[in-house]
């Protein structure tokens, strides 16, 4: 019978024990389908005399071509000494009046759709022609901290108010993350803005940069006036 | 179970008994060296963190020197590496099912601390299915030492073994319970980088229901010798 009594009693105390537990699980993240159709619309105005012709020379706009990698003893300002890692994919136009309120308008839009900020990442940079120093990422996003198995990934900058930002599917980390698509990280920045209700013109700008299944062109990602 | 070794990296263990605990792992010195071990993985965690927060100027203190570039790679590799692999390793060589279903959560929490948000990404489903699998593993590697048999359910066990056979299968609900809810939600190209970790299921509930069916027929058999020795 005392056996019978601590059998119910240790069953219990499992019960309970798990019950607790499923309850302290954190809810999953209910995250924009990369598949969701993007309705595309025209290029908007700001960024109508980038569209006719490929923007070769970063000195020619505000948008950024590439993220860089710098070397050991890199100048902030010498163009030999940073090397260009991978090419910026996504123009976005927030409706903010400064650079920060616009990049925090940005990963507003990504927090909301699960991704968490500043993630574990190797650091890069890209030029800003008004200055012309490479500057650190400003704000970066990705679906998880360290991407085990696979991440979408994004580094922004901003400069004179339009948004450069780096979209990618990073590769598990065995042992460093390396890309898997850069098609894909696109295709996913213009779902999830696409369902937040800012306008996407896919592949609206030539920024001359393809490398890999990179086709060399940006999507411009616009937001309405609030 | 030796406990009578009380010095790691030259050093006295502590005299308390946090280290002996079944749940926690079958040797004192090996316990200690995944506990140092994981003080190593915070210590790298909080120099990466502090890269990126804490300013010199309006400079972050990352961009000062590359090393910190460095730092942030190898993190990654060990975060990695403790969510994946180092789980079934220790479970291995040295049991302990609550420290190898923990061991794979503390760099993810580490993660969740960091960006102030407390969801069930893809890298929680990974570390949560990893540490029941690890779990189940730690079960059998105690007893397979324990009973010098490959097939320890069968044999007569004690009431601990008991208890740790019914933590196991705890563990294994709650994750199953947080898996299947994440598998539900997310979208496809998150079970995409999920799937690869789903075969660890077949450790978890292979080991856990050899247990559970060797301890059902031990029960049906003990009622049949109990009516037969009564009629």
């Amino acid at each position: 019978m005392s056996t019978r009594r601590s059998l119910l009693r240790s069953g219990g105390v499992a019960g309970v024990g798990t019950l607790v537990a499923v309850l302290a699980l954190p809810p999953p993240p209910d995250g924009t389908s990369i598949d969701r159709t993007v309705e595309g619309t025209a290029a908007p105005a700001p960024v109508d005399g980038w569209t006719d012709r490929p923007i070769t020379d970063e000195d020619e706009t505000p948008v950024a071509r590439y993220q860089y990698r710098p070397a050991d003893d890199a100048d902030g300002t010498d163009r030999e000494a940073f090397v260009a890692t991978a090419p910026i994919n996504v123009v976005l136009l927030p409706a903010a009046e400064t650079d920060e309120a616009g990049l925090e308008r940005v990963m507003d839009v990504l927090t909301d759709d699960g991704w968490l900020r500043r993630p574990e990442e190797y650091t890069r940079y890209a030029r800003d022609r008004t200055t012309g120093r490479y500057v650190r990422q400003e704000a970066t996003a990705a679906e998880t901290y360290y991407g085990t198995s696979g991440r979408l990934h994004v580094r922004c900058w901003s400069f004179e108010g339009v948004v450069s930002m780096q979209a990618h599917e990073d590769t598990g980390a065995r042992p460093k993350h390396g890309i898997a698509s850069y098609e894909r990280g696109r295709e996913a920045v213009a779902a999830i803005f696409d369902a937040a209700g800012w306008a996407v013109t896919p592949t609206a700008i030539d920024l001359d940069n393809d490398q890999r299944d990179h086709d060399g062109f940006a999507t411009v990602v616009t937001e309405d006036d609030p | 179970m030796s406990t009578d070794d009380r010095r790691v990296f030259g050093r006295r263990l502590p005299g308390g008994t946090e280290f002996e605990h079944p749940l926690v792992g079958l040797e004192r010195r090996r316990t200690a060296v995944v506990a140092a071990y994981l003080a190593v993985l915070v210590g790298l965690f909080g120099v990466s963190y502090a890269g990126t927060t804490i300013t010199i100027g309006d400079t972050p203190l990352e961009t000062v020197t590359p090393r910190f570039d460095a730092v942030s790679t190898v993190l990654i590799a060990l975060a990695t590496a403790t969510i994946t692999v180092v789980p079934f390793c220790y479970a291995a060589w040295n049991g302990g099912p609550a420290v190898s279903f923990g061991l794979p959560l503390v760099p993810v929490f580490l993660g969740d601390i960091a960006a102030g948000r407390y969801v069930l990404g893809v890298d929680a489903a990974i570390a949560l299915t990893v540490g029941a699998a690890a779990s189940a593993l730690a079960l059998l590697a105690t007893d397979v030492r324990q009973t010098g048999s490959l097939r320890p359910w069968r044999g007569a066990r004690g009431d601990a073994a008991g208890s740790q056979q019914l933590f196991v299968t705890m563990i294994l609900a709650v994750a199953a319970v947080g898996v299947a809810r994440f598998a539900g939600t997310v979208p496809p190209r998150s079970l995409e980088w999920y799937l690869p970790f789903a075969v660890c299921w077949l450790v978890s509930v292979g080991v856990v229901g050899a247990y559970w069916q060797a301890t059902l027929r031990a029960a049906v058999a003990s009622r049949v010798a109990s009516e037969r020795a009564e009629s």
